[in-house]
């Protein structure tokens, strides 16, 4: 390849330039430069000069290429920065979405935003620029996965943690709900067969070889799974209800009494030969079985009820509140925009252009 | 008031009457002002896509057969008020300095 100082001159010009200027004006800025020079050169060789001396005469007359490149970017935003802004602009977008969505995969951590946002914003404030690519790559390296493994232990790992609660606390809710709704139906049911099995035990009689009665019959089926929360119940109305988990476990297994049975009723048929005395207590024990399940259902709801108005519980829901669905996803757009603002208060994006002088 | 070296307003009035590429503003500049004003010719270049970002002149390529391709600048009515304006601020300017040059020449020239 034979390059003239002209050649040598552009490439000299378009490194100064190729970070920071628009691909498409670079490329037209490049091309009026090489026409100018050209025609300056041409110029000095009708003068009389050989061809290398009028490129260099054009050249010196062009000017240093420091000059003219810092003239130029006058204005123009770097590369970087543009990206950067980009950057920023679709982390914020997907932001706005995720919390339109109301999701909360990742929960935001106010300190860790703040160990990342304020140290960036204040490097750019006192130096005036944006940190290098290799330190903001380093910086949010580290700081995610601390704040990864920080946020994973608060929020998932641990039984207790804030995160736990607000899930046991859906769950605990969204159970309460529905067995609130189901609870009447069910007792209406157990009512009725209870009705039947007491008048059949005040009159009841001795049953005979060929005699036999009909009575309903209540049978329960695993339904409603209450029991499997149970202990977030118990753990939360607990006096210390940051209590590990063990203890949250051994409260339950006092505290359980089995409410995920589902009642059902159908029809059972005592045959003779039995005594009165027998089917009284038949059917009271059926009766008691049944009172236990209707009475131990109210019992749970009370104290779920009782679990979800507690103020541990309701301060970790208002906790969540206040957090308004945020992730750690916003630490990066507040980073970039914080170090943008405080770099541009600087004033030291732009570059100092050139003077002209008299001769 | 001072001469900062305006570039673009000499620009400005080097493309009053025509639409010229930058090699031959940067050339009349230089033939005008019969080589008083000395500057690096490559800070026409930035001062023309200023002027061409706040709307003083418009710039298009222009094809050239056996040629490399020109970019020919023109101005447009805002450049045009704007050149008035350097005019008038010029105009101050000189009537100004002249006026106490003229009399320090007399006193000289007794």
């Amino acid at each position: 390849m034979n390059l003239n100082y002209i050649d040598w001159y552009l490439v000299e010009l378009r490194r100064r330039i190729h970070d920071v200027m628009p691909m498409e004006e670079e490329n037209s800025f490049i091309l009026e430069t090489k026409n100018h020079l050209s025609a300056l050169s041409e110029e000095f060789e009708s003068q009389g000069m050989d061809p290398r001396s009028a490129q260099i005469a054009a050249i010196e007359r062009f000017g240093s290429p420091d000059v003219i490149a810092s003239d130029c970017l006058v204005g123009i935003r770097s590369r970087k920065e543009r990206l950067l802004i980009r950057v920023a602009g679709v982390a914020l977008a997907v932001l706005l979405v995720f919390a339109a969505m109301n999701q909360f995969m990742l929960v935001y951590l106010p300190t860790q935003t703040a160990l990342v946002v304020v140290p960036l914003a204040l490097f750019a404030l006192i130096l005036g620029k944006m940190p290098s690519w290799k330190w903001l790559g380093f910086y949010f390296g580290m700081t995610c996965l601390f704040g990864a493994v920080v946020g994973y232990q608060n929020t998932f790992a641990s039984p207790y943690s804030s995160y736990s609660y607000m899930y046991e606390y859906n769950s605990l809710r969204e159970h309460y709900r529905e067995l609130h709704t189901s609870n009447s139906k069910y007792q209406a049911m157990e009512h009725q067969a209870a009705e039947s099995w007491r008048s059949s035990i005040r009159t009841a009689k001795d049953l005979g070889k060929n005699d036999w009665i009909e009575v309903p019959r209540v049978t329960y089926v695993v339904g409603n799974g209450i029991v499997q929360y149970f202990p977030t119940a118990v753990m939360a109305s607990s006096p210390a209800p940051r209590a590990t988990y063990a203890e949250g476990i051994n409260i339950m297994s006092k505290g359980s009494v089995g409410f995920q049975d589902v009642p059902s009723v159908s029809t059972l048929t005592l045959h003779g030969p039995l005594t009165a005395k027998d089917v009284r207590q038949a059917l009271q024990g059926r009766l008691n079985e049944v009172e236990s399940h209707s009475l131990g259902r109210d019992i749970a709801m009370s104290r779920i009820e009782t679990a979800l108005n507690t103020p541990v519980i309701q301060r970790v829901l208002k906790q969540y509140d206040r957090s308004l669905r945020c992730f750690i996803l916003p630490i990066l757009p507040l980073s970039l925009f914080a170090c943008y603002i405080c770099a541009k208060v600087r004033g030291r994006f732009r570059f100092k252009p050139g003077q002209m002088r008299l001769a | 008031m001072g001469f900062k070296g305006d570039l673009e307003a000499l620009i400005l009035a080097v493309l009053a009457d025509h639409a010229l590429h930058g090699y031959e503003i940067s050339k009349r500049i230089r033939t005008q002002s019969q080589d008083v004003l000395k500057y690096g010719e490559g800070q026409l270049y930035p001062a023309l896509h200023k002027l061409e970002q706040s709307g003083f002149i418009q710039a298009e390529w222009m094809l050239q057969d056996g040629k490399p391709d020109r970019k020919v600048y023109s101005i447009t009515s805002a450049g045009r008020e704007e050149l008035e304006r350097h005019k008038s601020a010029w105009s101050k300017f000189v009537s100004g300095v002249g006026g106490i040059m003229t009399s320090h020449l007399a006193k000289e020239n007794k």
